[in-house]
């Protein structure tokens, strides 16, 4: 019997693709790197944890109910999407993490020789899932850290099916005023689909940042993605959802996979949705990392992205590997972004208030090790 | 509205059964699953998770579901580079095929087995084709040498409930070029599985569903075994946090309560033939089962009346309008209780 042939069977733009190779678990990393404890602040998640109302509702859950089937499209936290957005229903596709919605959009617009526009310093799975989908994209360099109009438009062609605006922008934190975001929908017409990520948009506290949602009626080629993982602190669950006008869903429905979110994901969501108290507290501990960040990047003279997001790029006198790896022995765990290119650039999401303290004094104290040309330094080092 | 041609518009799209608002007050055997609790041992790997503040969920799980591949491998006897967990074993089908079927290539199935393989290719814009059965349940008209990128075989099948013969799976990995995958997502309430010619045949992949046997359909928890090889390229494609953190705490701990897994199986085997007997009794022909439901006809093959007849008395089944089917029932096996409800049920509606 011959071994059979993966060659032949899978295609080649399969096979090109890496795979992604996810972080060990913590105590591996502790191991390797001999810290007792380990701060994540690699993946901009919420340090508060989930809303009250979702804790509880998952501790107290009935096990029957995990024997039976989720609602095949989490139809009642859909309802309650829906009323706390201001749309129908049918407008709302839930997916098992914003990731798996990415992959409905792009299965629902994109054959093989279509393309996507997206920038190239930006949320990389656009990139990712096009690319193992035999579907091309075309990647516009930012101009000031930002999403570029001009790039974004040249790229476009009659084969480009689908424009991913990260707006505010993973990893840099910039986005679009309502007034540029309506001034590119116009340049850009309504031949193709603006997939518009608004991970992080709950963070965002500032009166021209646009609610993409608001924007459907007059540009029906939107579509906005929106996560619980990110404010709502349910990475742990992967829920995310895409709104659009009942045109586009109806179209995306297609590609949908059913039953994809679970039970206890469905209702821990339903539960957490709209818990003003519990956004305001993490903006507020938010800024104040932000500004902790901020003040320590200032004292170092480190050129620091902030924003209102939960995260913050910061640039390096040295290389990010490196940081990285001293960060790491100090129990700090970073986001290095010469993968995402932007060499000898950190990502830091905001965790705690402690946690910020001791990451400021951990930067610190890592940058005059590398700058400081004492020779005691230089014989010693400082870890 | 822009003028899109998306390839799907002509597709339906799969839409979800319909479910009664009010389902708690339904005796439910329309989608084959447990009619009991999972192990205790999961509701406890579920609150340990959780800890006192659910603090834990605020943070990304495992993207490579390392103790779960390893409760599978050790289950299964595999190392755990042949195993890959899935959000349901829908992912993992729907990998499958993303990964071997280009636009334009083609898939194949049963018919009447699982449509769901059918929308899963559209998606992906591969062609697909089926097969009917024989009259003594093989493959209709099958290729002396099958050419296609995976044929999707259920065994036990859904609806009908027959297993094919061990010895016929392993003639038909012989005859397929590419992938055969045996979708066992029944193999539990049956005496035998093809777990073997995953380590004979390079081209067999094996799908299971914890949805059924191990009572966790809302849990969306799967897996595939199959050739390292397979694996990692199914693994690459995947969204790599597929599996969400209680997921993963339940999954581990159901496969790690073989006892509670064994016992309720053997329950669920013996309501079943329990059902099979008093349904014979009272003139339906009735499919030999091994999977956790039945396929019964009743002495006027007229399927339709009998389901409206019960789901007058809050009784969800399922009907097939399909002309194949649609003189007969799947029901699942609910508990010994709703079986004898079930029972009085149709002795009820004649």
């Amino acid at each position: 019997m011959n071994l059979c042939n993966l060659e032949a069977l899978v295609p080649q733009y399969v096979r090109q693709f890496e795979a992604y190779i996810p972080s060990p678990p913590d105590d591996e990393l502790q191991q390797m790197f001999g810290c007792s404890r380990l701060i994540r602040m690699n993946n901009n998640e919420n340090p508060l944890g989930p809303p009250p109302a979702a804790a509880a509702f998952l501790q107290s859950f009935d096990p029957a109910l995990v024997s039976r089937y989720p609602s095949g499209d989490c139809r009642p936290l859909r309802a309650r999407l829906a009323d706390y957005l201001g749309v129908t229903p049918s407008q709302v596709i839930l997916g098992n993490g914003a990731n798996e919605v990415i992959a409905f959009v792009i299965k629902a617009f994109c054959q093989q020789g279509d393309n996507i526009v997206t920038a190239d310093r930006t949320f990389a799975v656009y990139e990712w899932i096009a690319r193992f989908s035999g579907v091309d994209a075309r990647l516009a360099p930012l101009n000031d850290f930002g999403f570029d109009e001009e790039g974004l438009l040249a790229r476009v062609d009659s084969r480009t099916k689908l424009v991913f605006i990260c707006n505010p922008n993973n990893p840099t934190g910039t986005w679009w005023s309502r007034d540029r975001l309506i001034r590119f929908m116009e340049r850009l017409g309504p031949n193709h689909i603006v997939v518009l990520d608004e991970a992080y948009a709950e963070f965002m506290d500032q009166p021209d940042y646009p609610d993409g949602i608001s924007l459907l009626s007059r540009f029906p080629n939107l579509i906005i993605f929106r996560t619980f993982s990110k404010m709502y602190a349910l990475a742990g669950l992967r829920i995310g959802y895409l709104v659009g006008t009942e045109q586009v869903t109806d179209i995306v429905r297609k590609t949908a996979i059913v039953y994809s979110v679970n039970t206890l994901a469905q209702s821990a969501a339903l539960a957490a949705l709209g818990d003003q108290t519990f956004i305001t507290a993490t903006r507020s501990l938010v800024q104040e990392g932000q500004q902790m960040l901020a003040a320590q990047c200032a004292e170092l003279k480190l050129p620091i992205l902030t924003s209102d997001c939960n995260f913050a790029m910061i640039k390096l006198p040295f290389s990010d590997t490196l940081a990285y790896r001293l960060l790491m022995q100090q129990g700090y765990m970073v986001r290095t972004m010469t993968g995402f290119r932007f060499p000898g650039w950190i990502r830091v999401s905001i965790a705690g208030r402690e946690a910020m303290q001791g990451f400021c004094t951990a930067l610190s104290r890592l940058v005059h090790s590398r700058t400081d040309q004492s020779p005691l330094a230089k014989v010693y080092g400082v870890f | 509205m822009s003028p899109l041609r998306p390839p799907i518009a002509s597709m339906a799209g799969y839409v979800p059964g319909f479910q009664p608002p009010d389902i708690a007050s339904w005796i439910k055997l329309n989608t084959n699953e447990n009619p009991y609790p999972p192990s205790p041992k999961v509701k406890e790997a579920i609150l340990a998770e959780l800890g006192d503040d659910a603090a834990l969920l605020r943070t990304y799980p495992s993207a490579s579901s390392e103790k779960l591949r390893q409760a599978a491998a050790e289950l299964y006897g595999f190392d755990p580079s042949w195993i890959i967990m899935a959000n349901g074993s829908d992912e993992v089908l729907n990998n499958l095929i993303r990964a071997c079927a280009g636009e334009g290539e083609e898939i194949a199935y049963v018919h009447p087995s699982y449509s769901y393989y059918a929308t899963l290719a559209e998606i992906q814009g591969a062609k697909v084709r089926t097969f009917g059965l024989t009259e003594d349940f093989r493959i209709a008209d099958f290729p002396e040498r099958y050419s296609g990128k995976l044929f999707f075989l259920t065994t036990p099948n859904s609806p009908l409930g027959f297993a094919f013969p061990l010895a016929y799976v392993e003639e038909l990995a012989t005859r397929c070029d590419g992938l055969l995958v045996v979708d066992e997502a029944y193999a539990d309430f049956n005496d035998c599985n093809a777990l073997d010619l995953v380590r004979r045949y390079p081209n067999v992949v094996v799908t299971r569903t914890l949805s059924k046997s191990y009572a966790l359909a809302g849990m969306r928890l799967g897996l595939a075994i199959a050739r390292p090889e397979i694996i990692a390229a199914l693994d690459k494609i995947r969204d790599h946090y597929n599996l969400d953190r209680l997921a993963q705490a339940a999954c581990v701990a159901a496969l790690q309560d073989q006892d509670y897994f064994k016992k309720r199986c053997e329950q669920v085997v013996a309501t079943r033939q329990f059902f099979v007997t008093e349904l014979q009794s009272l003139g339906y022909a009735v499919l030999e089962s091994a999977g956790n439901f039945v396929f019964a006809s009743p002495p006027d093959r007229n399927g339709r009346r009998v389901y409206d007849g019960l789901y007058a008395r809050k009784i969800l089944v399922r009907h097939f309008s399909d002309p194949l089917l649609s003189h007969g029932l799947r029901i699942s096996i609910g508990t010994r209780e709703e079986i004898e409800q079930t029972l009085s049920a149709l002795r009820d509606i004649g």
